[in-house]
């Protein structure tokens, strides 16, 4: 497996997750329900991406890996995990707001704020990386 | 503060590779090398020496503080 393959794989397993996590909080918020569909989905989504990530990794030659996960897409996961991290302080605001308001339950905060703080690296990575920026 | 300046791209070219060319030769990915040229990424000492090394000149002769320019 080449390193552009590895490359696709990543990043592909990545927007679908992304988009799975996405997906998961807009139908909590449009629903109104912090289970609009199976609850197990978006954990299963994320140990599937992993092991997808992980096993393909393993299955290239150290010298592809090591490309695909090379000093430049090493620093902009990083980046990518220091937004996460401001994402998730800027829900808790968010949520705040909207449970102080009435406009959400507890149990939707909780549905909708860990899809979308799980969410937020892998977005913010598909993001830099498209763009070219770290 | 100074910023970091560099001039790989004449240096890769002189050196008559293209960007794959040296991606491969340092174990990156083009996007690096595309992205070092310019000054998106401040590769590490690593990877400034491992270019300095393919391209047979010196770090210094690569990267330049802006100060210094």
């Amino acid at each position: 497996m080449t390193a552009p393959t590895l490359t696709l794989i990543r990043n592909g397993s990545f927007s679908l997750l992304g988009l799975i996590l996405l997906a998961y909080a807009a139908a909590v918020l449009a629903t109104g329900r912090p289970d609009p569909v199976s609850p197990i989905l978006p954990g299963a989504a994320g140990i599937l991406t992993g092991i997808i990530v992980t096993l393909t990794a393993r299955m290239a030659t150290g010298k592809a890996a090591g490309i695909a996960w090379d000093e430049l897409t090493r620093a902009t996961w990083r980046r990518a995990l220091t937004g996460g991290y401001w994402v998730a302080v800027w829900l808790y605001a968010l949520f705040g707001l909207g449970l102080y308001l009435d406009l959400v339950t507890p149990a939707q905060s909780f549905a909708a704020m860990g899809t979308l703080t799980g969410a937020a690296p892998f977005l913010i990575f598909l993001a830099n990386w498209v763009r070219g920026r770290v | 503060m100074a910023g970091l300046s560099n001039c790989l791209r004449d240096h890769r070219d002189r050196a008559g590779l293209t960007q794959a060319d040296l991606a491969e030769a340092i174990g990156v990915s083009r996007k690096t090398i595309n992205t070092i040229e310019n000054n998106v990424f401040t590769p590490s000492t690593l990877l400034a020496l491992k270019l300095a090394r393919c391209l047979g000149v010196s770090v210094h002769d690569i990267f330049t503080l802006e100060d210094d320019v």
